[in-house]
């Protein structure tokens, strides 16, 4: 997933970065709240980490803009002000997660993770499709009960295919979700990693849509089950 | 409740009952005295008219009597008993040549008074004092006197006394429940307030309602709640002190915890080393937050602390923490220069050494490299003057009094200050009377901090 990282203290965003591309996430970071304006509206985020204490502009003025502006992505807010009517503000004002310093890195994984499958309206932790069974937590792939190894990129790469079933995804789109600015990118990196993922998981999983992108097709059993529900 | 509350404390209330009392109990008995002698007056009066109205009817009946019998020999003796009760009248009817013509039978056989009184006069009859009366007839031939005891004539003042007694042990009691019941309920607003007041939590500084209270107790009330208010504010502040300084060790921590993280998942040794340099700083930013955070702790809790000055000249401060600055600014390629003169001032050492270790080390701190920091001292006429100056990133003009603010950080540097190194300085400054100015350095460039301490002989004649 792609992460927009705003927070000013220098320490520990670095830290933060480094952690989250650890656990393969692609994250961008800003350390004002007018960077992290226009880095929200030029980019496709999966989540925007939020620090309060800002300069330029506060976090929560920045969060409260985003969300009339109509800006939908999850937002989790990370704060030292831990002071129940700052986290109903924080919540009220459209956040979707509070996180208070000092925190835990693999919690705030979580959260993310948490955070991007309710904005893509999924409630189980898992993602099924078909004999395939990706788990974004443990970044295990199994197709029929075999275990397959994948890249933090490909696997960044399948999940972002899998969360936009039936949607056509653009090369700059899946482009952009696996990477963040500081990544130098080969033109034909997307493609690379589909191959790669190809002949990992079979050819028919994900389909190429010429002169658009790439996707993989909406399970028809689930809607069947949808429509009868 | 404590024994410190109730020693030689004393009560309005009971004052004032006992007071008031005693003033309406005199006045009231004065009143009453009055009466009684008046009263007493007015009833002798009475009975003298009485007396004389008797005498004359007397005499008119005695003079019928002789002009019909004539002057008989002997004593006609009038049986007492048969005159109508409860006078205890006597009298006797003397003829010119003193003879008794009546008299009652109880009445002594000589004259009350001597022959040739008239009107009133006293009498002794049995031994006792009687008043007496004494008429002649209008020709002058017959002399009636007339005598009344003194014990009848108490009669009336006695009940006046005693009725007037009976109001006075009525009205005595009644007045003093009713003085008290006032009094009470006078007290009872204040009371209430009190109550109130030891009724409420610790941290309960609201001003105490007063509008119910009498006038009498506003200036204290005024006082008590311009005390309650200044304690609110200091409690407010201390509040916002704690919950600034959570905020601010949280950030460094967060970043501990991170840098740990990262250092537990690194890829590669790279990561690893980046971590922990990072790791490293963030213990040594933590650890001087808390430094500075003690230093500005004890700072406040040393208001008191003029008696503790000495002379001191800033001199030989300012050589000693250029020289504990050597390797600090050795590290960041900075020359730091000094022109020390001879600068006494009454203060405190350890506090002034805080105050120069922030000043310099700010300035190397925020120094470019091969950029020099000069520190001067000297005494002028009216003033002592400390001047630390540096060709720094300087302070923008609207940033120079909020950097005394506690945990104001200057936006953009990416330093790692605890936001309180300046506010230490500033109230280290307040505490030695000393004013402090930041301008911008010499050619416009950097920053340049002027202190000004009062002369030596100045300090503490206020």
């Amino acid at each position: 997933m792609r992460v927009l990282l705003v927070e000013d203290d220098a320490m520990l965003g670095k830290a933060v970065q480094t952690g989250l591309q650890q656990q393969g996430h692609a994250v961008d970071w800003v350390q004002d709240g007018i960077a992290g304006e226009s880095a929200a509206l030029a980019n496709e985020y999966g989540a925007v980490l939020l620090d309060l204490g800002l300069p330029r502009q506060g976090g929560m003025q920045l969060l409260d803009k985003l969300r009339r502006g109509g800006y939908l992505q999850p937002v989790i807010i990370i704060t030292s002000r831990d002071e129940i009517p700052e986290r109903v503000l924080g919540l009220d004002a459209g956040a979707d997660d509070f996180l208070v310093k000092p925190f835990d890195l693999d919690e705030l994984g979580a959260r993310l993770r948490a955070a991007a499958r309710r904005a893509t309206g999924r409630a189980a932790a898992v993602v099924e499709h078909g004999t395939l069974r990706v788990d974004p937590a443990s970044h295990s792939v199994q197709q029929q009960g075999a275990t397959i190894a994948l890249t933090a990129r490909e696997f960044a790469l399948l999940l972002q295919l899998l969360e936009h079933r039936g949607r056509v995804q653009s090369r700059t789109q899946l482009q952009d979700a696996i990477y963040s600015w500081s990544n130098d990118v080969e033109s034909n990196a997307v493609e690379v990693h589909v191959h790669h993922l190809r002949r990992k998981l079979g050819r028919e999983l994900i389909r190429t849509v010429h002169g658009h992108g790439y996707m993989i097709d909406a399970p028809e059993i689930r809607k069947v089950a949808n429509g009868a529900g | 409740m404590e024994p410190a509350e109730t020693t030689r404390s004393w009560s309005v209330g009971a004052r004032l009952l006992v007071l008031i009392l005693t003033v309406t109990c005199c006045l009231m008995s004065f009143g009453a005295a009055l009466i009684y002698f008046e009263g007493r007056a007015n009833s002798q009066r009475m009975y003298d008219d009485s007396l004389r109205e008797a005498g004359a009817l007397l005499m008119q009946l005695a003079q019928h009597e002789i002009e019909e019998h004539g002057l008989s020999l002997g004593v006609a003796l009038i049986k007492a008993e048969t005159l109508p009760g409860p006078f205890d009248l006597r009298f006797q009817v003397w003829s010119e040549d003193m003879r008794a013509a009546y008299r009652t039978s109880n009445a002594p056989a000589t004259p009350f008074m001597p022959l040739n009184a008239s009107g009133y006069g006293w009498a002794q009859v049995n031994g006792e004092t009687w008043r007496s009366y004494a008429v002649w007839n209008r020709p002058h031939t017959l002399q009636l006197q007339i005598a009344e005891s003194l014990e009848y004539r108490q009669v009336l003042p006695r009940r006046l006394f005693w009725r007037l007694a009976a109001a006075l042990g009525l009205l005595l009691p009644t007045s003093a429940a009713l003085l008290w019941w006032i009094i009470a309920r006078s007290f009872g607003p204040v009371r209430a307030a009190a109550e109130a007041v030891a009724a409420r939590a610790p941290d309960d500084l609201r001003a105490v309602d007063a509008r119910q209270l009498p006038q009498e107790m506003a200036p204290l009330m005024a006082a008590f709640n311009r005390l309650l208010g200044r304690m609110r504010e200091t409690l407010a502040l201390e509040r916002r002190f704690t919950a600034d300084a959570a905020h601010e060790l949280r950030t460094p921590l967060a970043a501990i915890r991170a840098n740990t993280q990262v250092m537990q998942g690194a890829r590669s040794p790279e990561e690893f080393t980046t971590a922990s340099v990072d790791l490293l700083a963030s213990v040594d930013r933590s650890g001087r937050l808390i430094e500075q955070l003690l230093a500005l702790t004890r700072v406040d809790s040393n208001d008191k602390l003029t008696r503790r000055f000495e002379q001191i000249d800033l001199a030989g401060l300012v050589h000693a923490q250029v020289a504990e600055h050597e390797r600090f600014a050795a590290r960041r390629s900075v020359v730091v220069g000094t022109n020390a003169e001879t600068a006494r001032v009454r203060g405190d050492r350890d506090l002034l050494n805080v105050l120069l270790r922030n000043l310099v080390d700010n300035a190397i701190r925020y120094s470019r490299a091969q950029s020099r920091v000069v520190i001067s001292c000297r005494t002028l006429a009216d003033h002592v003057e400390l001047i630390i100056d540096d060709e720094g990133i300087g302070i923008a003009p609207g940033e120079r009094t909020r950097v005394f603010e506690r945990f104001y950080r200057i936006s953009g540097t990416h330093d790692y200050g605890s936001g309180l190194g300046l506010s230490i300085v500033r109230r280290i400054a307040d505490l030695h009377d000393a004013s402090i100015e930041i301008a911008a350095g010499a050619q416009q460039r950097g920053t340049c901090v002027t202190l000004e301490f009062p002369l030596p002989g100045a300090v503490g004649g206020a």
